[in-house]
């Protein structure tokens, strides 16, 4: 563009050639653009360009700053008023810099004797008397200025910024292919800090040295000296992730808790969740706890699977600031972030998936082979105590009186509260609110709870605890404890891992019951099967067998005064007692199998000999019970246990020998019954080994059957005894 | 003249007809009884030559009752004692050894001849063994 310029059949020969020239120098500048040469070069050639073609002895290009200062990116002049680039100034009022920046359009100054301050007395040192300026505009916008200066008016005449503004075009076109050049670079820097914060995430880096590349890389790529990652925490504040380059007084180390300084770059990030930035005057004061001494901050929101996770924010303290657009790219740097830290967060989410469901394998497995509530309460606290890294870990049951038990523990070596020990709820404290909502919670500063169990708390050393309430059958059964000294250790949030084991612990503890409820309730059938069995029998034998003994009597008084000239009634009378016989008989088998009546009468002692003086094969019996009585669903049981034994071995084993023993134990009955038959028999055969089996643990005891075949067969059944 | 005889059992009917029966066959019954608190202080007063107890006296025990008869030691001459019931005899053998009772013998096979015989092989044994019971 070169608006403004004269028509060409308007100029003198003269006039032509200084065109000609002034084409040539543009041309020269140009191709220096197209030949993309750094910045340094173009700015170093226009300012020598502009010197030969307009016979200035001073030349400068110059940068704008956010500040409404200028630095200087070139120069030419004498050589011993040479300004050197990178000497940033302040922009004096009536001054043509000032012109052009606040107008955006080309400027002249006859004299600048009218200019006032430091650059005046700076341009009356270098003997400058007139000066013109042109805008370079970058991206539709003002990016700098060229700016010329000569010792008299005559050199530089009014117009003369217009001749320089196709300069200063030209200087636009090579910043702007420079900066798009850059631009690329810049983003070729970011990919390749972008793939080694990737490269790090895929070999499974920490999330800490995840942060603390992604802050060096991001330092380096924008060209920032602070940045600071941060993660909110439920609470408000933020955690310091990683903290580089940070002049304030305040030691950031990572896992500092900070609060958010109000009114700050951070704040408004964190409100809006979009990138922002802001510029600070040259000592103004930063808000209270942000960079300080920073001229220029932004800084982009970590979104982490849709929720606001957290922030970066970079600050710089060179006058000019942060360049435009850094907020974007620090937001850009910010997603890969919060890529990063959704992989690392879905990575520990699966380890800690892994590592708790193992735990709950391990419970549950512990739970499947019947262990007692202790075992398991040992086992749920310890593996909670090594996923959380916790020392102390309990696990307590709510007494009806509003205390709490604890039932298994974890503690330090001198624990203030073993198992067994009864407490009292602090009021306001971790567990006062668990059982009160009957939810996870979480508490800190234990300095504040009174009463007995808050001075132990604090004795231990407790600062923090976290629990899960353990709920059986819909009621608030107990709680698992967390406790530590350091707060850190138990971030919010652990309370509903915590909760996680909790409710395996409720699981077991529901299992435990139901299966104490089954077996208990087994037991009651298998009793009230044995009392309906006995009453049966005592009803059978007072009433029918009783009155058949009766009539037996009467046929037989009868019989006795029968004449003897009447055979064939006494034949008659005979028959009729031979049947009465037989019925007796009969019932006699018949309450003997319903139950027998010398186990109630003489206990197991006689009852055991009478069945092996019964039994078809021979049996050596050693019984040492020592006249003991036991309680009747345990005699009932031993002795069906033996009778059966006994049958089987007559019915299928083939053997010539029998060997009984029954012992009394500290807290059983132990019975063995063993053959020298041909083995091969099974519980699960469906012989009368499975009834066996059912009534032996219907009342909680144990029953093994060993008969390899051609060995013979052992039975040893073990049958708990209330002492 | 037959033995002298005192019965207990719960069952009073069947009480009458084994009264009936023994009667019949020359024993002659002095006295009933249907529990251990019954039969105390009868046998104490008829000591009789043997009692019969029904080893399943309702709630109670005819064992009981067979080592209470045994312990009295007031009398010069204890009554001996004959466990009845109409369970197999093999059912409580271990039982009875270990009582003080002579003998067993199933309400099937009650008989006057049955009880003499078992007396006397008792009186026998007593012949021989001054210290038996």
């Amino acid at each position: 563009m070169t608006a403004g310029g004269p028509r060409p059949e308007d100029l003198s020969r003269s006039a032509l050639v200084a065109i000609a020239a002034e084409q040539a120098a543009l041309c020269r500048v140009a191709e220096l653009t197209v030949e993309q040469a750094p910045a340094e070069v173009v700015f170093a050639a226009v300012a020598e360009e502009l010197s030969l073609l307009l016979g200035v002895h001073m030349v400068r290009a110059l940068r704008f700053e956010a500040d409404g200062t200028a630095t200087v990116l070139a120069a030419r002049g004498r050589a011993t008023d040479q300004v050197p680039p990178g000497t940033n100034i302040a922009l004096s009022g009536g001054g043509v810099l000032r012109r052009v920046l606040e107008t955006g359009m080309p400027a002249w100054i006859a004299d600048v004797a009218e200019v006032h301050g430091p650059i005046g007395d700076r341009l009356k040192t270098e003997r400058v008397r007139c000066a013109a300026a042109g805008p370079i505009v970058v991206a539709g916008r003002l990016w700098g200025a060229v700016l010329v200066g000569a010792e008299t008016v005559e050199a530089l005449p009014a117009g003369s910024e217009q001749r320089l503004a196709q300069f200063a075009e030209l200087v636009s076109t090579a910043i702007s292919n420079i900066e798009s050049r850059g631009h690329v670079e810049r983003l070729a820097a970011e990919q390749s800090a972008l793939r080694r914060v990737a490269v790090l995430v895929a070999h499974q880096a920490t999330a800490q040295d995840v942060f603390a590349v992604v802050t060096q890389e991001l330092s380096r790529v924008v060209e920032v000296e602070m940045v600071r990652t941060v993660r909110c925490r439920p609470d408000g504040d933020v955690e310091i992730l990683a903290a580089l380059g940070d002049s304030s007084q305040q030691r950031l180390a990572s896992g500092t808790i900070a609060t958010v300084p109000p009114g700050s770059v951070l704040a408004e990030i964190l409100e809006s969740a979009t990138p922002a930035r802001r510029e600070f005057a040259a000592g103004a004061p930063t808000p209270a706890g942000a960079m300080a001494g920073a001229r220029s901050v932004a800084g982009g929101p970590l979104v982490v699977n849709g929720r606001l996770w957290g922030a970066i924010v970079v600050g710089s303290t060179i006058a000019r600031g942060l360049p435009p657009g850094t907020e974007n790219r620090v937001a850009e740097f910010a997603e890969l972030l919060s890529t990063s830290i959704a992989n690392i967060e879905s990575r520990a989410e699966v380890q800690r998936l892994v590592a708790e469901q193992s735990a709950l394998r391990r419970v549950a497995e512990l739970v499947a082979r019947q262990a007692s509530p202790e075992e398991v309460f040992t086992l749920v606290t310890d593996e909670l105590s090594s996923l959380l890294g916790i020392e102390v870990v309990r696990t307590l049951r709510f007494e009806p009186d509003g205390r709490a038990t604890v039932v298994a523990a974890r503690g330090r070596p001198d624990d203030p509260m073993p198992p067994g020990t009864t407490l009292e709820v602090a009021p306001g404290g971790m567990l006062d609110e668990l059982f009160r909502t009957g939810r996870p919670a979480r508490f800190e500063n234990y300095t504040q709870i009174r009463g007995p169990t808050g001075a132990i708390l604090r004795k231990e050393g407790t600062n923090c605890a976290a629990g899960g309430p353990i709920a059986v059958a819909g009621r608030l059964w107990g709680a698992m404890v967390a406790a530590t000294s350091n707060p850190q250790a138990l971030p919010p949030g652990s309370e509903d891992r915590v909760a996680e084991f909790a409710e395996l612990v409720s699981t077991a503890i529901s299992n435990i019951e139901s299966r104490a409820e089954l077996a208990e309730s087994r037991a009651r059938i298998v009793r009230a099967g044995d009392e309906v069995r006995r009453r049966f029998e005592r009803d059978l034998h007072d009433g029918a067998q009783q009155r058949l003994v009766g009539l037996q009597f009467e046929l037989q008084t009868i019989d006795a005064t029968v004449p003897p000239q009447l055979p064939d009634l006494r034949r008659a009378l005979s028959s009729l007692a031979d049947g009465l016989n037989e019925v007796l008989d009969n019932l006699r088998e018949l309450s003997r199998g319903m139950h027998p009546a010398v186990l109630t009468e003489g206990g197991l002692t006689p009852a055991l000999r009478s069945l092996a003086r019964r039994s078809a094969v021979p049996v050596d019996v050693r019984i040492e019970l020592a006249g003991d009585r036991f309680e009747e669903a345990v005699e009932v049981a031993a002795y069906y246990v033996v009778s059966e034994a006994l049958t089987n071995t007559a019915k299928h084993a083939d053997a010539s020998h029998i060997y009984l023993s029954v012992l009394r134990e500290p807290a059983s009955l132990a019975l063995s019954v063993a053959d020298d038959g041909r083995g091969g028999a099974s519980a699960s055969s469906g012989s009368g080994l499975t009834g066996l089996v059912d009534r032996v643990e219907a009342i909680g005891g144990t029953i093994r059957v060993n008969s390899p075949a051609g060995e013979g067969t052992t039975i040893d059944v073990t049958l708990p005894i209330d002492l | 003249m037959g033995l002298r005889c005192v019965i207990v059992d719960d069952n009073r009917a069947l009480l009458r007809s084994a009264s009936n029966l023994l009667e019949s066959e020359g024993m002659s019954v002095v006295g009933l009884a249907t529990s251990i608190h019954e039969a105390l202080p009868l046998i104490a007063e008829l000591d009789p030559d043997v009692v019969l107890v029904d080893i399943v006296l309702g709630p109670e025990s005819g064992f009981e009752l067979a080592r209470r008869l045994a312990a009295r030691g007031d009398s010069a001459r204890s009554s001996h004692t004959i466990m009845i019931s109409t369970h197999d005899e093999a059912d409580f053998a271990d039982v009875i050894a270990e009582s003080p009772a002579i003998g067993f013998v199933s309400k099937s096979k009650l008989s006057a001849t049955t009880i003499a015989a078992l007396v006397a092989s008792v009186g026998h044994r007593d012949a021989t063994n001054p210290s038996g019971r």
